[in-house]
């Protein structure tokens, strides 16, 4: 218990040393005491807006889409009993972007963006159940349906994007791939992401026992259908959020939930909040090195995410025994 | 607390798909009992175990648990009182075996962390069992009869009156049979539980049973004392192959021909 309250302090750390870091980098560096002194409302003004408009806006969009993700895919990784599940890998990710970008191409408000992203995520999680039904949910079963799925979304969106007149072409493209230019503070995705904890903690115990299978646990009374029911809604409504706050980012649902159940064990009441922690500084970090890797030139942090992203995929696929 | 432990079964049909188990089955186990149900491979224990479990619902006629219908209990106060061992048990996430354990309180805890006494619970339970030295093991690394003894720890954990048990012996060495048995036995003995397992072995329903479920497999179920059950003539029928009764002074011994 010890080594996991340790563990999880550290997670926390991590979190705002990352956040602290994603605040000091960019094309201009600033120094740490600055960003302390710009933070009490002091110092010199440009600092101070780049601060306040800039940096933090973007580091907590970050932080926020990076903790929706590994919230999300530690619970898909529940509901499908497979530790492989991602919201990017299983074209979940790719059902809500669809939506989004049909939103977007309809030229509909931001509020309507983030229902037709929900419908796109709801739509393609109920597919991939609908058709990987079978008594033991096979991780290849699994893996393929989810990569057929992806390709069937990324052709629509292809087609889309086809259809596009140019003026928009640029922003659908870059917001496609992942994309933290030109945000504010995502407000209403903060409270989702925290009310979406709060929601799955209370689950949690059921969780762990959900994972062994759905007889195993109606055996110990747990009312499958309701928590399966809301661990799919749950789990969608975040990756829905998660896309229209930055458009498609993988992998880091996969991820942080294998790391942290290397080292924290396998209780979803430690599990869940921690992967929101790790996800988010993970993507905070990543987010740095797409802005300053090739600076002054961006690079979209989706794109940096995958390259991290493939080889453990490949890693944890390799060794699925142990996972 | 005595009544609580009383499964009953009025008019009981139970069918899978086409398949006809049983049906106007009528039965009442009660605390300090031991019933075994006999079969051939799919001849339906299992659906009946589960049906009577609450796992599945009764083609016709109810159960109950307490007189009480057994489908209107809410899944965790069912669990507090009736308890299931599945004939196989999967685990597809690593979890430690004390983790493991530890998830058959799920029934007892209404608060978000378990209590001492939930730990103490789980830590006698896995020494129930002789897994108390696994405790910090993976379940994935365990083999088939460890995997099998956590499973009943778990059970045990889990604490019910009333032991639904789907071939408990699977998997288990000759001195784990016979601790398991033994327990259970003493538990009968204080008449705090009662017990209903599916067997494969005339012998084990023979020494440890009171009362025997017959299932033919066409869809008849018989219900009967050991010694009304368990006769040469019946158990040849059932297995299709001849089956021998021995006297060895006071004890019978089943033998295959």
């Amino acid at each position: 218990m010890n080594h996991r309250a340790l563990i999880f302090f550290l997670l926390v750390i991590f979190a705002l040393s990352s956040l602290l870091f994603s605040l000091m980098k960019g094309s201009t560096s600033v120094h740490f005491d600055q960003v302390l002194t710009a933070f009490f409302g002091q110092g010199n003004p440009l600092d101070q807006d780049i601060l306040w408009r800039l940096r933090l806006p973007r580091a907590w969009t970050a932080f926020v889409s990076g903790g929706l993700l590994a919230l999300a895919g530690a619970l898909m990784q529940v509901l499908l009993r497979n530790p492989l599940a991602d919201p990017y890998v299983l074209g979940i990710s790719g059902g809500a972007a669809l939506g989004a970008l049909l939103a977007l191409f309809l030229g509909l408000s931001s509020l309507w963006l983030m229902g037709f992203a929900w419908a796109g995520a709801l739509g393609a999680i109920a597919l991939t159940l609908l058709l990987v039904r079978g008594r033991i949910w096979h991780t290849t079963r699994l893996l393929l349906t989810g990569i057929s799925l992806a390709c069937g979304f990324s052709a629509l969106i292809s087609f889309i994007l086809l259809l596009a007149p140019d003026r928009i072409l640029h922003t659908l493209l870059f917001w496609l791939v992942g994309d933290l230019n030109e945000t504010g503070l995502p407000v209403a995705a903060s409270v989702f992401l925290f009310l979406g904890l709060a929601l799955a903690l209370r689950l949690a115990p059921a969780l762990n026992i959900l994972a062994r299978g759905e007889l195993d646990a109606r055996a110990l009374g747990v009312p499958t259908r309701w928590v399966q029911g809301q661990l799919y809604f749950l789990s969608s409504l975040l990756t829905a959020c998660a896309v229209s706050l930055s458009g498609c980012i993988g992998f880091i649902g996969l991820i942080a939930p294998h790391l942290l159940r290397l080292v924290l064990g396998y209780d979803h009441r430690l599990l869940l909040p921690a992967s929101v922690l790790l996800g988010g500084s993970l993507l905070t970090l990543a987010d740095v090195l797409a802005r300053t890797v090739a600076a002054p030139q961006q690079l979209p942090v989706g794109v940096v995410m995958t390259l991290l992203g493939v080889p453990v995929f490949l890693v944890v696929l390799a060794r699925k025994q142990g996972v | 607390m005595r009544e609580a432990c009383t499964l009953k079964a009025r008019q009981l049909g139970v069918q899978i798909a086409a398949k006809r188990v049983c049906s106007r089955l009528d039965l009442e186990i009660a605390p300090g009992e031991c019933w075994g149900i006999l079969g051939q491979n799919g001849s339906g224990k299992t659906s009946l175990l589960h049906t009577l479990g609450g796992l599945l619902a009764p083609r016709e006629g109810a159960v109950y648990l307490a007189d009480c219908e057994l489908k209107r209990y809410p899944a965790k106060k069912r669990a507090r009182l009736l308890g299931l061992l599945l004939q196989e048990n999967q685990a597809a996430f690593p979890q430690t075996v004390w983790e493991y354990c530890l998830t058959g309180r799920y029934p007892h805890v209404d608060s978000f962390l378990e209590s001492e006494a939930d730990r103490a619970a789980t830590r006698q339970a896995l020494a129930i069992m002789q897994m108390s030295e696994h405790r910090q093991q993976n379940v994935l690394t365990l083999s088939g009869g460890e995997g099998r003894r956590l499973a009943l720890a778990t059970l045990f954990a889990q604490d019910p009156c009333l032991y639904l048990l789907d071939e408990p012996l699977n998997h288990l060495d000759l001195r784990h049979q016979r601790l398991l048995l033994h327990y259970l036995r003493e538990r009968l003995r204080e008449k705090k539980i009662a017990v209903l397992m599916a067997l494969h072995d005339i012998n084990i329903a023979e020494q440890y049973c009171d009362r025997v479920i017959l299932l033919s497999g066409a869809g008849e179920a018989r219900v009967g004392t050991k010694e009304e059950i368990l006769t040469e003539e019946n158990m040849s029928a059932l297995y299709g192959h001849p089956v021998r009764l021995l006297w060895e002074q006071d004890k019978r011994w089943w033998v295959v021909e």
